[in-house]
């Protein structure tokens, strides 16, 4: 019940941030529509306030986890993986940075032991997705992609 | 109707023709692959048709739309996990008739069920469609504004979890296309980073909304072992199979009839379909019993039900920019971007793209059928892709479509917080479905609102030209009909679960 009641504040927190910027708007009508949508999600924010307080006297929850344990470790780090891959693209390239994303997240993710031909396995894996892609953005759409320093 | 069969040849163009059989064959791959959806599917593509002519550009997405649906009952028969949510039912019996052997018999049931579905609904497609758009012309604002509101509610109340979080989620989609500029005032809203000054782009919003989730959903879940059903093809099958169609034909009209009228329903979609054509057909069906134990029955009604949704899911959004379904919204994305708007103008300044689209879904269903038929002996290749390969792959598609669409890197950065956003929402119980319908039907319904309001100041009030008349008030009766029926929902899972709770109570306590 109580993560509940912290994802309805979390929830009334949300619409306050927008009625906090409805208020520097230089016409007030612009935002007429914008607000009546505010109320309307307030009054949600009430009932799902109500109906967490009434299931958890009942014991009852609607939250359910997707995977039975999910490897939340491995998320973090893929995430982090995706930061970092978004912040170097324009520096070194979509290219590079793609084959560089690609090996890493495989890398990270599987089982097996990184030995050299495992190595090669998923660098050549790798390589060909990048190749393909290449082909398909460049060679056959003529697209534009981020380009850096490198490839 | 002339006009439906002057198009005809249209597509069969070269260039039509590869992309159709190209988008049907990766459409049946990748929605046979868990963890990939149909509307993440079509997401990433959509930027791909900016290369092309309108009219190809939608054959690939409504051949792509068309197959993941069905390719996804691939992965309910042989590892008992849905490819998409329109197949949840679909493991019901098709994954106890791979259970018992009989896999590669559920898989030609599975496709030739979606086939008749498929084709029974891309025909209500044609021939609905252009009459209704006829009809939906003689709306004004506050119609227009009701009807959109309709699909916000249906949505919402049909997201998984609880209602007012779902309607919440509507609002936070329906704020979220406030921000940039007023389109009536000319002032600039909710602008808290210079990045967004020109408000949300629709298509970087959707890819992140689905790409992202999904991407660390695969994460997630990859250390899940599944039990894969493995088969030796035999030969005869094909031909038992279509022996048995005749005693599955009333699984598959029912299937078909329930599809095509869920998907008319705006924000329903196949899951629904699914649902309830299952639930229907053991209400119906002589020996209900044998249901749920790899009955070929459930899976024909299934997949007619979840394949018939695919064209009627298209019409309200083709009459009046409402999505059937979150996969028809990401399809509308794919209109918006060629300078297409729903309305009765798609069938007379735009007829030879609209005519040649419903020509090639009708064509799609078509390949789907012989594809799936033929990919059923080789399904085990499917099963065997690793979402360990598709991490990256998916990560970096998305990256690409979203650049695309304006070549400007604030786009991608917009596309990742959203995911993210809506991947930490998902945990606590809020749905992405109605966050999407809010996006993309924000402008309509504001538009509406605003063009309503002045006729209203200017002449009846907005109480008398909002709320009276035949047709607004039919509207707003089916807006409360379906929150009404969402509310009923909660109750009726509250008393079920308090139901199991009550029941597992003792053997909690001697234990």
């Amino acid at each position: 019940m109580r993560k509940e009641i912290l994802v309805t504040v979390a929830m009334v927190a949300f619409v306050g941030w927008f009625w906090w910027m409805a208020r520097s708007v230089e016409i007030s009508d612009s935002t007429i529509f914008p607000r009546a949508v505010m109320g309307a999600m307030l009054v949600m924010c009430g009932l799902q306030l109500i109906q967490a307080i009434l299931m958890g006297r009942l014991g009852m929850k609607h939250l359910k986890s997707v995977a039975e344990r999910p490897a939340y470790r491995k998320v973090a780090i893929i995430l982090a993986c995706m930061v970092v891959y978004l912040a170097v693209m324009e520096y070194i390239g979509f290219y590079t940075s793609a084959f560089l994303f690609y090996i890493l997240t495989v890398l990270i993710l599987q089982k097996r032991a990184i030995t050299p031909k495992v190595l090669l396995v998923r660098g050549g894996m790798a390589a060909g997705f990048t190749a393909s892609l290449y082909l398909l953005f460049n060679v056959i759409l003529s697209s534009q992609v981020p380009s850096g320093i490198l490839f | 109707m002339n006009d439906l069969f002057q198009y005809l040849p249209e597509i069969f163009t070269g260039s039509r023709v590869l992309v159709l059989l190209l988008g049907t064959v990766g459409g049946l791959i990748l929605g046979a692959t868990p963890g990939l959806s149909p509307t993440m599917a079509v997401a990433l593509l959509v930027p791909f048709t900016f290369h092309m002519d309108p009219a190809t550009g939608l054959v690939l997405l409504g051949s792509v739309f068309t197959s993941t649906v069905a390719g996804g009952s691939l992965a309910a028969i042989l590892i008992n996990i849905p490819g998409a949510p329109a197949n949840i039912a679909t493991t019901f019996d098709g994954y106890p008739m791979a259970k018992k052997g009989r896999a590669q018999e559920a898989l030609y049931i599975s496709y030739l069920s979606s086939l008749v579905g498929g084709v029974f609904g891309i025909i209500i497609l044609m021939f609905f469609t252009p009459p209704l758009a006829k009809l939906a012309m003689e709306f004004g604002p506050s119609e227009m504004f009701w009807c959109a509101m309709f699909g916000v509610s249906v949505m919402a109340g049909l997201a998984s979890g609880s209602m007012f979080k779902g309607l919440f989620m509507g609002g936070v989609g329906l704020l979220i296309s406030c921000i940039g500029d007023d389109p009536v005032y000319g002032v600039t809203r909710f602008v808290f980073n210079d990045s967004l000054a020109g408000g949300i782009t629709e298509i970087p919003a959707l890819i992140g909304i689905f790409a992202i989730p999904q991407i660390l959903g695969m994460v997630e879940s990859l250390d899940v072992v599944l039990t894969k059903t493995h088969f030796r093809p035999e030969k005869g099958i094909l031909r038992k199979v279509l022996g048995m169609l005749p005693g599955l034909s009333p699984q598959m009209g029912l299937g078909s009839f329930i599809g095509a009228l869920v998907g008319i329903v705006p924000g329903a979609g196949g899951q629904i379909a699914g649902i309830i054509a299952y639930d229907q057909n053991k209400k119906f069906c002589k020996h209900p019993e044998t249901l749920g134990t790899g009955d070929p029955r459930g899976v024909a009604a299934v997949e007619s039900a979840n394949n018939a949704m695919v064209g009627p899911s298209l019409i309200p959004m083709l009459i009046m920019g409402i999505p059937g379904c979150p996969t028809a919204a990401v399809l509308m994305g794919g209109l918006l971007i060629h300078g297409m708007f729903p309305g009765p103008d798609l069938f007379l300044k735009h007829a030879d793209v609209t005519y040649t689209f419903f020509w090639a879904m009708l064509f799609a269903q078509i390949t789907m059928g012989v594809f799936g038929l033929v990919m059923s002996r080789y399904s085990y290749l499917v099963t065997n892709i690793s979402n360990l390969m598709m991490i990256g792959a998916v990560m970096v598609l998305a990256v690409f479509g979203t650049y695309t669409v304006s070549n400007n890197f604030d786009d991608v950065v917009l596309m990742f917080t959203l995911g993210f956003a809506t991947y930490i929402a998902r945990k606590y119980g809020f749905s992405a479905a109605p966050l999407v319908l809010g996006i993309i039907l924000g402008p309509i319904v504001e538009n509406n609102f605003s063009k309503g309001r002045m006729i209203a100041e200017s002449d009846l009030g907005m109480f008398s030209y909002f709320f009276t008349g035949t047709t607004n008030l039919i509207i707003i009766g089916l807006c409360l009909l379906s929150l009404g029926w969402s509310l009923y929902s909660e109750v009726k899972f509250a008393r079920s679960q308090k139901k199991n709770n009550v029941a597992a109570a003792p053997a909690g306590c001697a234990g």
